[in-house]
């Protein structure tokens, strides 16, 4: 005779574990640490003084430039390597975007471009124009072409999938951006601060178009002109980032008073980023919708 | 290797083929649309012209122009160049029926001695104008300092062109000075110059 | 969030999106409601940074084998935008205590900060009397040449030093030190003006305020910034009184800085102020770029032989148009508010160095003394120093003359007498008598001829009462009369000299009971026409001369614009050498210069030259040139040149705000050097602007630091019709600001700070 014990509820069953890196919790993460970082270091220096407002020590800013690319291995990285069912190259998209960004979008915005000599001198809508068709699309051309010819397709299963390269990229293309403003600006370290984050939130919500639209162009039906629409998107975003910047900034003069606010470019660029990822979101959840209504799954092999 | 970068060698459709190209040919296109939108952006002129001197040239648009003054015909300078205002000047000089234009030179450079903070002559060279106006080229260099002795400005190497033309019993000054660093980068303002000079 | 397991809600999409809209839009839109140019005047406050900036630093200088060697400095004042200095002669002329042969001026850049040595000067006119001098910027310290008309520095506007009262606020600004202090301002009131023979009752200010001796030649200012006063010091004398001095350098190269070394003298105390306008006439013809031409007629007097000494001190508590004390006095009444002591001098130089003691009760009184001052009376004559305007206080007043130090003369006179009715005479005036026997043309210029008649007032006279008058001519004794008083107790009396009146200078004395009762100097030249003294006849001008002679073609009574040169001549006759002679030039009526010397040339000839001369051409005005002897004007002449009047503008105003402030970049808050400002002109908007310099009101360049400084004053409007300005900023790679929205009305204070940022794109 055994006794078995009699079970009057049913038997659990085993939780599911999600097998992927959540990419928009740890992404918004790393938004949330660098800015929280920099609001911090802006508390410090503007508001209560406890930091030299002419504080320009190399290390620190470079530090500060490096943060978004801490933050992205902290939270990214080690959740992808902690992932059962990790994403790989998402290192050599990092190195090759910043190898792309130094190597290509930075001399030819130097020496081609040079946009100081003539951009900021454009009316609004010049300036917007002007940066998106130099600046603004060689970066998200660059970052196209990084995923295009190296992780695409066989990588991109899953939209997200797209997002998570995308961001990527864009942190690849914005470490060097900002590695290059602490190093060769004699900016402060609010100053510095101020732009890491601006450059990261930018440059990362503009390559979030340029990933979804490769990612659709994998795994849905877009049309032949689908690539060269996301291209134009994305440098469009990112010169109406540009051109409402110089106004956040500054706007005027002052009798008698400073009338600039730099953190105002900050809350800019959050929104920008914050607005971004909301919508990317929506826009992958209902597509996910869609296919999984259509095929029954997210993703394709 | 692999591990990061798989095999690309899979077939595309013909969506993603076509896709890729075009993001190609939109590539160059909007580079192109780029390029020109700073090169007009750049290369924006406005004739200027003086009947009493019988000058007629063009100049960069939006620089500050200055043509009433005895000392020169007209003299265009950049607002926005740092440290130093990019200089274009058309001047006359009076000169004797048989004075050459190396006398012009030996004037100018007296004068600049005086007035210029280490004022050194590079080179002068003979050269002929597209034209085929005979002229004489001489590069040099000074210091630019502030005049205003209540502001801190570290001095500034300039280097300057003066092209010296004759014509009757004139001495025709055509001068371009800019900030050693950007000298050769704005040059071309001053052959523009050259080129759209008229003297009538 | 986004994936299967949390499914978004529209709800919150919309939420989220309207939230990261707001912060975004957030951005942009404060700044657009709220960063526009503000334009409320800030408050209103003195204009002293304007001042101590026009403030210089003398410093005269001499070339030795080690390099150039400082040997004096003091103070001097910016009185026109173009670089025109006010100073002391002393400080800008060579002498045995300050060898010099360049001036360098340090300029005030930081106000905190002592001044840093920037320019070269050259003297453009200088009155060794007045020790006051006018200096122009020419160069800076490496020997580049400023052309004249290209500095833009700012300057203070001469005021009008007569409408000075006691006790007014005076505020002085200068340098206390030999270049280790910032430039200092310090402050007292008008304690009284002290009387001076040629100048008149206010030849000196007096002040309360402790001035020390190294802010001699910078300036003193009423409340509304005008400049009314020149501190001034005696000049330092290499073998006189030993001066506090300070060794600075190692002038003579022995490796050693100590007493054998030149020394720069510092120390003393100023509390005698010149009055601005005796400095005008300087300043105003260095601004119109005319100076006088060389005397070619006169010959040039020799230097006086004998030693420099005053004689004959006496006092008169009243002075006539002409200069000649009306009463003598022994004692005055209590409450006399003016007092002056009158003296005889002989072998001065301008530029000697006099002074006058006064003790009351044997005890020293700085206010009716006047502290060592350089001689301006020329070789001999008669001289007075007095004080007006102030009560004199009861006492034993003890006047005491010293010349380089040296004690000459001195008089006593008592304060606080009660009223008495002693006998005495006073107003002497000299005149002829006509066929009715009255005095005509009472003057102090006679001409030649017998019955010249002298006129007086007598009062309290008592028969019996012995009176004289003695007759000087040339100092020689020439006619003397004595005899009981036979008259009435009081009126006038008639007398003359039973002499020949030869052309030369004369004197007639007045004594009762052996004592000086009155006194005056009277001049016979020229020859009679009517009752008046005719010397200086047939003058002509003319804008070209040769050989001393005007060149006929150019003789005219007006003459168009754009000559170079005036001149003027004229014959004259009957005038003795020696004779006190005065030339003053006006340009529309303004006097530019008055000499005062003797008369140089033979008694009578033709074509005496004087002459303007200009480093261009002279402007158009109206050029006057009045000749007068004894204070007496003999004749004044005119002529117009162009228009006949000065262009408007041709003295620019110091009024107008200096507009100032900071370019940085909007990001770093650092400065962008080389960043433009410009400010339009008040009728262009930035919509009207074309870029072309004709529409700019001035520009500037920003420093190190970002600061930029428009070196033009910017005109004022009025609270009910206030001036717009128009300004722009421009750097490369920012994006250009502009705003039409700086009001500038007359109670806005200058400077106005605007701080700029640039955002960089």
């Amino acid at each position: 005779m055994s006794f078995e014990p009699i079970l009057l509820t049913p038997e659990e069953e085993p939780e599911e574990i999600f097998p992927y890196r959540r990419v928009w919790r740890t992404s918004s993460l790393e938004v949330l640490v660098v800015f929280l970082v920099v609001f911090m270091i802006w508390l410090l220096t503007d508001l209560f003084g406890m930091l030299p407002a002419d504080l320009t020590d190399i290390r620190a800013k470079t530090g500060i430039a490096l943060l978004p690319l801490a933050a992205w291995l902290v939270f990214s990285y080690r959740g992808e390597r902690r992932a059962l069912k990790p994403r790989f190259g998402l290192i050599g998209v990092l190195i090759l975007g910043g190898l792309v960004a130094n190597g290509i979008a930075v001399p030819l915005e130097e020496r081609v471009f040079t946009p100081e000599r003539w951009l900021p001198y454009q009316g609004f809508f010049g300036r917007v124009l002007g940066y998106m068709f130099t600046i603004g699309f060689t970066a998200e051309f660059l970052k196209y072409a990084v995923l295009r010819y190296t992780v695409w397709p066989q990588r991109l299963e899953r939209r997200v999938d797209g997002m998570a390269f995308a961001i990527t990229v864009s942190l690849g293309f914005a470490v060097v951006y900002n590695l290059r403003f602490a190093l060769y600006t004699d900016a402060t370290l609010l100053a510095t601060a101020l732009r890491v984050a601006s450059i990261m939130f930018s440059q990362i919500a503009a390559g979030l178009i340029m990933g979804y639209f490769l990612v659709e162009l994998r795994i849905g039906h877009p049309p032949i002109f689908w690539i060269p629409a996301g291209l134009f998107l994305a440098s469009f975003i990112s010169g109406l980032y540009y051109g409402f910047r110089g106004i956040a900034i500054v706007s005027g003069l002052n009798v008698g008073a400073d009338a600039s606010s730099p953190v105002r470019g900050l809350a800019l660029a959050l929104g920008l980023i914050v607005m971004m990822y909301i919508t990317m979101a929506f826009i992958i959840e209902s597509a996910d919708t869609r296919m999984i209504t259509r095929t029954g799954r997210r993703e394709e092999l | 290797m692999s591990d990061f970068f798989p095999d690309i060698h899979r077939e595309l459709t013909f969506t993603q083929r076509w896709n890729s190209y075009l993001a190609l040919v939109m590539a160059g296109v909007v580079l192109f649309l780029g390029i020109s939108m700073r090169s007009s952006s750049l290369n924006a002129a406005q004739v200027f012209e003086n009947q009493e001197a019988g000058i007629r040239a063009q100049v960069p648009l939006n620089w500050l122009i200055d043509s009433k003054s005895d000392e020169y015909v007209i003299r265009a300078e950049d607002p926005n160049a740092l440290p130093f205002k990019t200089l274009l000047q058309v001047s006359t000089l009076t000169v004797g029926p048989d004075a050459a234009p190396r006398n012009v030179l030996d004037i100018l450079d007296i004068q600049r001695a005086s007035q210029l903070s280490a004022y050194r002559v590079i080179s002068r060279t003979e050269e002929t104008l597209r034209d085929g106006t005979p002229a004489i080229r001489m590069h040099y260099a000074y210091t630019q300092d502030e005049r205003n002795p209540f502001l801190e400005s570290l001095p500034v190497v300039v280097e300057g062109v003066d092209v010296v033309i004759l014509r009757r019993s004139q001495a025709l000054v055509i001068t371009y000075r800019e900030e050693q660093n950007s000298f050769d980068d704005n040059l071309y303002r001053f052959e523009n110059l050259l080129q759209t000079l008229e003297i009538f | 969030m986004c994936d299967q397991h949390y499914p978004l809600t529209r709800r919150f999409l919309a939420c989220g999106i309207a939230a990261s809209l707001l912060i975004t839009l957030g951005a942009v839109v404060v700044p657009l409601r709220y960063g526009q140019a503000q334009s409320d005047p800030p408050p209103v406050e003195l204009n002293e940074d304007i001042i101590k900036r026009a403030t210089v630093f003398v410093m005269q200088t001499y070339e030795t084998e080690g390099g150039p060697v400082i040997s004096c400095v003091g103070s001097g004042t910016l009185v026109s935008a173009n670089g025109l200095i006010l100073t002391n002669a002393h400080s800008a002329l060579p002498s045995d205590a300050c060898p010099s042969d360049r001036i360098t001026i340090g300029i005030t850049v930081r106000l905190d900060e002592p001044p840093i040595p920037t320019y070269t000067v050259e003297v453009i006119d200088y009155s060794q009397g007045l020790d006051l001098a006018v200096l122009r910027i020419n160069g800076y310290l490496d020997g580049r040449i400023i052309e004249p008309g290209t500095l833009q520095l700012p300057f203070v506007e001469l005021g009008d030093s007569s409408t000075v009262e006691l006790d007014n606020t005076i505020t002085v600004i200068g340098y206390p030190n030999i270049g280790n202090e910032a430039v200092t301002v310090t402050r007292g009131t008008v304690s009284g003006f002290t009387a001076e023979a040629r100048v008149g009752d206010r030849a000196w200010i007096r002040t309360s305020a402790t001035i020390p001796g190294l802010m001699s030649g910078g300036g003193a200012y009423n409340r509304d910034g005008e400049l009314v006063g020149i501190p001034t010091i005696a000049p330092a004398r290499a073998s006189g009184e030993a001066v506090d001095c300070r060794v600075i350098q190692d002038s003579n190269a022995d490796g050693r800085a100590d007493r054998n070394d030149t020394c720069v003298p510092v120390g003393g105390f100023i509390s005698a102020l010149r009055p601005s306008r005796l400095a005008r006439g300087l300043v105003r013809a260095a601004t119109l770029g005319i100076r006088q031409g060389q005397d070619l007629t006169g010959s040039t007097a020799p230097l006086p032989g004998g030693s420099p000494d005053f004689s004959r001190p006496f006092f008169t508590t009243r002075i006539n148009e002409a200069g000649m004390p009306s009463n003598v006095v022994g004692g005055i009444p209590a409450g006399t508010t003016s007092l002056y002591l009158f003296f005889d001098y002989d072998n001065m130089v301008d530029g000697m160095i006099y002074e006058l003691r006064v003790a009351v009760d044997n005890v020293p009184d700085a206010l009716y003394s006047l502290p060592p001052v350089t001689w301006s009376g020329g070789e001999r004559g008669l001289w007075y120093i007095g004080t007006t305007g102030t009560p004199l206080r009861n006492g034993m007043y003890d006047f005491r003359l010293f010349i380089e130090g040296r004690e000459t003369a001195s008089a006593r006179i008592t304060v606080g007498q009660g009223p008495r009715a002693n006998p005495g005479f006073s107003d002497v005036v000299f005149g002829l008598l006509d066929e009715n026997n009255n005095l005509v043309g009472t003057n102090y210029v006679l001409p030649e001829g017998s019955g010249i008649q002298a006129r007086f007032v007598y009062h309290n006279m008592q028969p019996g009462l012995t009176w004289s008058h003695i007759w000087y001519f040339e100092g020689e004794e020439l006619f003397r009369a004595n005899a009981p008083w036979d008259g009435d107790e009081q009126g006038t009396r008639t007398i003359t000299a039973a002499a020949d009146f030869l052309p030369g200078q004369y004197r007639l004395e007045l004594y009762i009971d052996g004592g000086l009762s009155a006194t005056a100097d009277f001049v016979i030249a020229g020859g009679a026409e009517i009752s008046r003294s005719v010397i200086f006849t047939d003058f002509r001008f003319a804008s070209e001369a040769a050989g001393g002679l005007p060149v006929a073609e150019t003789v005219r009574a007006d003459f168009p614009a754009d000559i170079a040169a005036l001149y003027v001549f004229f014959n004259w006759r009957l005038i003795a050498p020696g004779t006190m002679w005065t030339r003053r030039w006006s340009v529309d009526g303004d006097v530019l210069f008055e000499i005062t010397e003797p008369w140089n040339a033979p008694p009578e000839g033709e074509n005496y030259l004087l002459n303007l001369e200009s480093l261009d051409t002279l402007p158009d005005a109206t050029y006057a040139l009045e000749i007068s002897i004894s204070n007496v004007i003999l004749e004044m002449v005119s002529v117009k040149v162009g228009l006949g009047q000065l262009p408007v503008g041709a003295f620019a105003s110091a009024e107008g705000i200096q507009m100032t402030g900071r370019i940085t970049d909007a990001e770093t808050g650092q400065g962008i050097p080389g960043a433009m400002f410009i400010v339009l002109k008040s009728e262009y908007a930035i919509e009207d602007f074309l870029w072309t310099k004709d529409q700019v009101l001035g520009v500037s360049l920003a420093d190190n630091e970002g600061r930029f400084q428009i070196p033009v004053l910017l005109p004022r409007g009025t609270l009910d019709e206030p001036i717009l300005y128009s300004v722009l900023a421009n750097a490369e790679g920012y994006i250009p600001i502009t705003t039409d929205g700086i009001i500038i009305t007359d109670i806005t204070e200058s400077p106005i700070e605007i701080d700029v940022a640039l955002s960089h794109n």
